[in-house]
């Protein structure tokens, strides 16, 4: 099964039945297979955060079908939802998210505990994904120890942890400078491309989807174009 | 994910030390004032236990006083006023209760003195003594207190004012025979009270089992100087006594035979004797064992623990409200963390199970602290009264499982209300 995400007219409504009722996303079809490096590009309020949030069984669709690995999600309840994203979907976000007072390798390793693997094997592990991000010298550094990059570099090694079908990163790069930015892609195309990952990137811009494979365009809810990128295969 | 979560309360309680410790102090305080009270009670009521095993269960004190709605208001009571047991009194109540009592014990104090060797040197060797007369039914009332160790009570033919035996307590043939009991007897004693000088025959040695009690409270006294009873034939103690109301009767101590059911006995005694005296009387009998007594304080100490253990729960209860509120405050900053957490793949329980543990482990460390000030306000307060401390293992356990309790109670709302956060709305949190 190489198809990893099959979207399917879906839609998201919010403030329904009141006078504000929006449509955030308004009947998304999309495919992502196995191995493929896509970005949705969108202005603010395009819906990719939605979109994002769908995808990443954050939230449920109003309507429209949705399967992840060919799993119908409407049919899974809510701590099914939360084991598929322990173990499928990797998040990587704007502001970092990683847990404060915990050290680098404890926020590795919170992806591994849900997943229910035992202490040593999680230490193991995580010691493994920070070595490959570049991080295991800080390993023992609290977040707010670190640098903008260094943090993103653990919070990649995080959503990396369960060795996930898709990495989510919505705006991975959007508070960092750019030669820290640069870094961070490169990191990406290095997972893309040694590791085979999928990866999803959300971004307002043109400048970094353009390094991805394919690139969808995302306005008021609607994809309405697509392209290969540069880093098509 | 247990030892996880235990990690994580204690380094958010670390985060937030002063919070954390406002937050344990209601706990702090309500198991520390439990703690306190049920250790002194505790140590009182195992003190009672033990005094009244060395007193003896089956006797008990009779008194003759004033009924409590007499009017009398005068200080001094002259002498023929002063309530007495008659000599009738006593035969009639000795063969109405023959099957009942085993001995009755009547008493005279006469001034403290001191005893020493007619031969030896007074300011060496002496013993400080108070003077005792006592009847032979003494030494069986008093056999749980002061048993004859050596020799014999008084015998019966050498009971008179004339009679110049006596018997000492093994403190007194310390002081004055180098504790050799045996060596002791047969042997006299000068002793000097209310002025006069007696040589006294010892015929008797006792155990002291009250006096190491004595020395216990007063620092001040050294081993040696421990005023020790000795006692002496009743007639001859009245005959030397100063006091011409010396013979009269006011009390006297009874001792039960074995079997007897002694409360009953009591009440029984007590209204007999009372049934002796006229109707119109203005005395009346009161009959005290030391069951009683100790039933009594037991009484006054429960209802004492049952007030503190009161206010202790009020300070639990608002230590359990303050532990609820403050987990709402934490769950509200930390927001993103439980989005994040629950965009990682953690499910409901997880995130739940995390605050509630916080919750406990900070009610818990507030329960432990409390037990240690409440160990150590109890080990001063029994240090105070002087008595020794008995930790109640019951009450730290109880108090534990309590702190525990509150912890689960008081943590599960606001852990419920976390679990059930929206993930999204939760990392969009700004905090």
């Amino acid at each position: 099964m190489d198809r990893i995400i099959h979207l399917e007219q879906i839609v998201k409504k919010f403030y329904i039945g009141t006078e504000n009722e929006l449509n955030a996303l308004d009947g998304i079809d999309l495919d992502v297979t196995r191995g493929e490096f896509t970005s949705i590009v969108g202005e603010s309020g395009s819906g990719k955060s939605t979109l994002m949030n769908i995808i990443g069984l954050l939230e449920r669709p109003t309507s429209g079908k949705y399967e992840m690995l060919g799993v119908d999600v409407e049919k899974m309840k809510d701590d099914d939802l939360a084991r598929a994203r322990s173990r499928q979907v990797g998040f990587v976000f704007q502001t970092y998210n990683l847990i404060p007072r915990m050290s680098a390798i404890k926020n590795v390793e919170v992806p591994l505990l849900y997943a229910g693997m035992p202490q040593a094997e999680r230490t193991e592990r995580a010691e493994v994904l920070l070595e490959m991000v570049g991080m295991k010298d800080r390993m023992r550094h609290q977040p707010d120890e670190l640098s903008g990059g260094q943090k993103q570099r653990v919070a990649i090694a995080r959503a990396m942890a369960n060795d996930p079908a898709v990495i989510l990163a919505d705006e991975p790069t959007g508070a960092l400078d750019s030669k820290t930015s640069r870094m961070i892609m490169d990191l990406f195309h290095q997972l893309h491309e040694e590791q085979g990952k999928t990866l999803l990137l959300i971004t307002h811009s043109q400048m970094l989807a353009e390094e991805t494979g394919r690139i969808l365009t995302l306005i008021d809810g609607k994809i309405v174009g697509e392209r290969r990128g540069n880093h098509a295969h | 994910m247990l030892i996880e979560n235990v990690r994580i309360a204690f380094a958010s309680m670390a985060a937030n030390k002063l919070r954390t410790f406002l937050t344990m102090l209601g706990i702090i305080i309500g198991i520390a004032a439990v703690i306190t009270i049920m250790t002194v009670g505790n140590s009182i009521t195992r003190q009672n236990e033990k005094d009244m095993s060395v007193f003896g269960v089956n006797t008990m004190n009779v008194y003759m006083w004033f009924r409590e709605d007499a009017q009398n208001e005068e200080v001094t009571v002259p002498g023929d006023m002063i309530p007495k047991f008659t000599q009738d009194m006593m035969t009639k109540m000795v063969n109405h209760f023959r099957d009942e009592i085993e001995a009755v014990s009547v008493t005279v104090w006469l001034d403290d003195g001191r005893a020493t060797l007619p031969d030896g040197d007074e300011e060496k060797q002496y013993a400080n003594v108070s003077v005792q007369g006592a009847n032979p039914g003494y030494f069986t009332v008093n056999k749980a207190t002061n048993p004859i160790i050596e020799g014999r009570a008084f015998s019966k033919d050498s009971l008179g004012k004339d009679d110049y035996d006596c018997v000492v307590s093994d403190r007194l043939v310390k002081n004055l025979f180098d504790g050799d009991a045996k060596k002791a007897l047969g042997k006299k004693i000068n002793i000097r009270t209310n002025k006069l000088d007696n040589a006294y025959t010892i015929v008797g040695v006792y155990k002291d089992a009250l006096s190491s009690m004595n020395g216990m409270g007063d620092p001040t006294v050294s081993e040696k100087d421990v005023t020790t009873a000795v006692m002496v034939p009743f007639q001859n103690a009245v005959s030397l006594s100063e006091d011409p109301n010396a013979s009269t009767l006011q009390n006297f101590d009874v001792s039960a035979k074995a079997g007897t059911d002694v409360m009953s006995f009591s009440t029984d005694l007590q209204s007999y004797l009372q049934s002796l005296l006229p109707e119109d009387s203005q005395y009346e009998i009161n009959v005290y064992t030391n069951q009683e007594m100790i039933e009594e304080t037991r009484k006054t100490l429960q209802q004492l623990t049952l007030a503190v253990t009161a206010i202790g729960a009020i300070a639990l209860l608002v230590g359990g409200i303050g532990v609820m509120n403050i987990m709402t405050v934490s769950i509200t900053e930390r927001t993103r963390e439980i989005g994040t957490r629950k965009a990682l793949g953690a499910p409901r329980r997880a995130i739940r199970g995390q605050f509630i543990t916080e919750a406990v482990i900070m009610s818990i460390t507030g329960g432990l602290i409390g037990t240690v000030l409440g160990v150590l306000a109890g080990f001063v307060a029994c240090h105070v009264i002087k008595m020794p401390m008995y930790v109640s293992l019951q009450s730290i356990l109880v108090s534990f499982l309590f702190s525990f309790g509150i912890g689960v109670f008081f943590g599960f709302y606001p852990a419920n209300k976390a679990s059930k956060m929206d993930p999204i709305d939760a990392l969009r949190y700004d905090s």
